[in-house]
């Protein structure tokens, strides 16, 4: 039985991106790095951004994997920013820019100041694009969340001038990012711009060969353009690591080895 | 200790009308769609707090308006309250459809099941394959629930239409409530949700339909003002989770040279379901499938609160079998028909023997394929005594359409339709052919 855990990989000084497509959708590494992430130290902080789903399903989810979200929250050890409903405003999309949305991240990070380690999971920069917000406006934001992270977390980022102001804060700030993609091939100027901004790129790939009922879709790891040294681990597109969903997990197995065919 | 947790806040699900809980999560309610061969696909209904998208791109057929009025209906027969969103919204809900008076699901299954399943015929005793007695049936959808005191599916009758009382009483009483599409989109979902917000002490699931979403009193949308509103639209429902809501889109705007590339993929991100009924455009698709009128797929399958969609473990038609590590076969083909009385999405096979139109024990016949096309050609080949590759690239096999004189004249007697006359058909190979014509 194969393993894939993002946990190693999110560092502090570049973000994880993650891309997916509408018929192999992410969501599962989320849950997945989430629930690492908590359990792996008393203390972790987690902030989590969401355009998409709700607060409903992030508890459903974790639940049965073992994590209390709700007591997470009421503790504020996790704190969820739920972008439709908190922001209002920011989703007019002539003129409205992403400001806002950064200075409540920022905010929030502040709140958090006590933290050894915070983990930023960004959940769905694509949304913005396509309710009308413009390329530049959205990797504008992008640059500016990455940057704020690196700064906050002290640590110079490979493709950014930062200036190294004072320390605001004692722990490291990791970011997730994740991108939709809506047509397989097209390499849009945000996601271009994210992928330079990236130390890993993790792609959810569909089968090419359509559905399947024990292979869920692939997943390849690819060692982004801001990577400082050797990447931990890659993953080629001809090696992809397989997954089946489960209702909460995913379990991976390499190409051929499937439950199917063993 | 466990650390599954009910929502404290909720009422108990069976109070709410017309739904029903799913058996896999507390958490997920479903609500029918009128349609009990769409809620299988869905995997039980439609979970309420999800939104469903059907894009129906055929320009001569309105399918997903169809669809949407099953909807409707359903919600009325159930008590729920429906929210209809159109140009002339009172014109659009007086043509739904209604369940038939008297017992309405044996009337109408009885004309529509002898179409296709000559050899299934309901013999209580299987007398020559016995053994295979204890099998289950071969059946190409789900049936509708058989007696009327199930709430959840309505058989309905595409030949009934709403009565007008009734249709008075749920206007007056508000249940059903009328929206006129405006050009100010973004204005109607800040309306509904005031509406939402008011009735929010109810337990009554609310349906929101919305049969054309971008037709022409809209005003002038652009790709990004549906997404907006398809963003809103979800928001909206997130923050009602006793919603639920059916949008369909105009047949010009339902493909990628009107939203630009990926188009149907960025709607279906925005959307919880997504579903297309194309129907066969291709004359050749519709004589190898004389029964069906198009093809349904699949985009995405809500999962409001899982991975994986409940219709992955629960649905038959779509045929994915779940048990862990199992075969990893792959989905069925989907297809629908719309009869006089009713729509219904089946699976979709090839027949037996690759594509004849009925099991025979005489000779096989020929199978339909372009019938114009291939007579012209015939015309031009005729002596020709050449195998290879015709001038359209088509397989050394040729194949054409013949009918036989006397099927035609039964055909005629019965008064049967014009394309159904095919159905005796004969595979002749070109070399025969050729070779009866040269007197060998």
């Amino acid at each position: 039985m194969s393993w894939f855990s993002i946990n190693g990989l999110v560092t502090s000084s570049s973000p994880v991106v993650i891309t997916d497509q509408l018929a192999s959708p992410a969501d599962f590494l989320l849950h997945q790095l989430l629930s690492e992430y908590v359990k792996s130290s008393p203390d972790a902080k987690c902030i989590i951004i969401s355009t998409a789903q709700d607060l409903v399903k992030w508890k459903a989810i974790s639940s049965r994997s073992g994590l209390n979200l709700a007591q997470k929250l009421e503790q504020g050890s996790i704190i969820f920013i739920d972008v439709p409903n908190q922001l209002p405003d920011l989703s007019l999309s002539d003129g409205a820019s992403l400001l806002p949305l950064l200075d409540l991240i920022r905010s929030c990070v502040e709140r958090q100041n006590d933290a050894q380690n915070t983990l930023v999971i960004f959940d769905e920069l694509a949304t913005f694009e396509w309710i009308g917000h413009s390329a530049l406006d959205i990797s504008r934001f992008a640059r500016a969340l990455v940057a704020y992270c690196a700064k906050a977390s002290g640590e110079p980022h490979p493709s950014l001038a930062v200036l190294q102001d004072a320390l605001l804060f004692q722990g490291a700030i990791s970011l997730v990012v994740r991108y939709h993609i809506a047509a397989s091939g097209d390499l849009d100027s945000v996601l271009r711009i994210l992928l330079q901004l990236s130390a890993y790129h993790i792609e959810v790939l569909p089968l090419s060969s359509g559905k399947s009922g024990s292979v869920s879709g692939e997943i390849a790891l690819h060692a982004g353009v801001a990577l400082s040294g050797k990447p931990l681990r890659v993953i080629p597109r001809s090696q992809a690591l397989q997954y089946r969903l489960g209702d909460y997990h995913a379990t991976y197995f390499e190409r051929g080895t499937g439950h199917a065919v063993l | 200790m466990s650390t599954f947790r009910r929502k404290t806040s909720s009422k108990p699900v069976d109070l709410l009308a017309g739904t029903r809980a799913s058996s896999f999560s507390s958490y997920t309610v479903f609500t029918s769609s009128g349609i009990a061969s769409l809620d299988d696909i869905l995997g039980g209904g439609l979970p309420l707090s999800c939104s469903l998208l059907v894009i129906a791109p055929d320009t001569h057929s309105s399918y997903g308006e169809l669809v949407q009025k099953y909807f409707i209906s359903q919600g009325l027969v159930s008590g729920q309250k429906v929210y209809v969103v159109d140009e002339e919204p009172e014109q659009f809900v007086s043509k739904c459809m209604w369940p038939s008076n008297g017992a309405p699901s044996t009337a109408v299954r009885t004309v529509e099941d002898n179409d296709d399943n000559d050899e299934t015929d309901h013999e209580p005793k299987v007398t020559i394959a016995w053994r295979y007695e204890h099998l289950k049936r071969f059946q190409t959808t789900v049936s509708t629930s058989q007696s009327s005191a199930d709430d959840f599916c309505q058989a309905f009758d595409l030949t009934q239409r709403i009565p007008g009382p009734f249709l008075d009483q749920a206007t007056k009483s508000s249940q059903l409530v009328l929206l006129n599409a405006s050009r100010d989109s973004k204005g109607l979902i800040d309306v509904i949700a005031e509406s939402l917000g008011a009735s929010s002490q109810d337990v009554v699931p609310i349906r929101i339909c919305i049969p054309l979403l971008g037709s022409p009193g809209w005003g002038d949308l652009q790709p990004k003002d549906v997404l907006y509103f398809a963003y809103s639209l979800r928001t909206l429902l997130r923050r009602y989770p006793h919603a639920c809501a059916s949008v369909s889109l105009p047949p010009n705007m339902s493909g990628d040279n009107w939203g630009g590339r990926g188009w149907l993929n960025k709607l279906s991100w925005l959307f919880d379901a997504s579903v297309t009924l194309a129907g066969f455009s291709d004359p050749s698709l519709s004589l190898t499938f004389p029964s069906h009128h198009g093809s349904v797929r699949v985009h995405g399958l809500p999962t409001p609160h899982s991975l994986i969609p409940a219709s992955d473990r629960s649905s038959t038609l779509r045929g994915i079998s779940f048990v862990s590590g199992w075969t990893g076969g792959g989905e069925n083909n989907l297809a629908f028909k719309c009869t006089r009385k009713r729509f219904v999405i089946e699976t979709h096979h090839l027949d037996v023997e690759g594509g004849v139109g009925e099991r025979r024990t005489t000779p096989a016949g020929i199978v339909g394929g372009d019938a114009e096309g291939i007579r012209r050609e015939k015309k031009s080949e005729r002596n020709e005594l050449s195998v290879g590759v015709g001038t359209a690239g088509r397989a050394a096999m040729k194949v054409e359409l013949e009918e036989e004189g006397r099927r035609d004249m039964e055909a005629a007697a019965a008064g049967v339709p014009e394309r159904r006359r095919g159905r005796g058909k004969k595979v002749t190979f070109w070399g025969e052919r050729a070779g009866r014509e040269l007197g060998w």
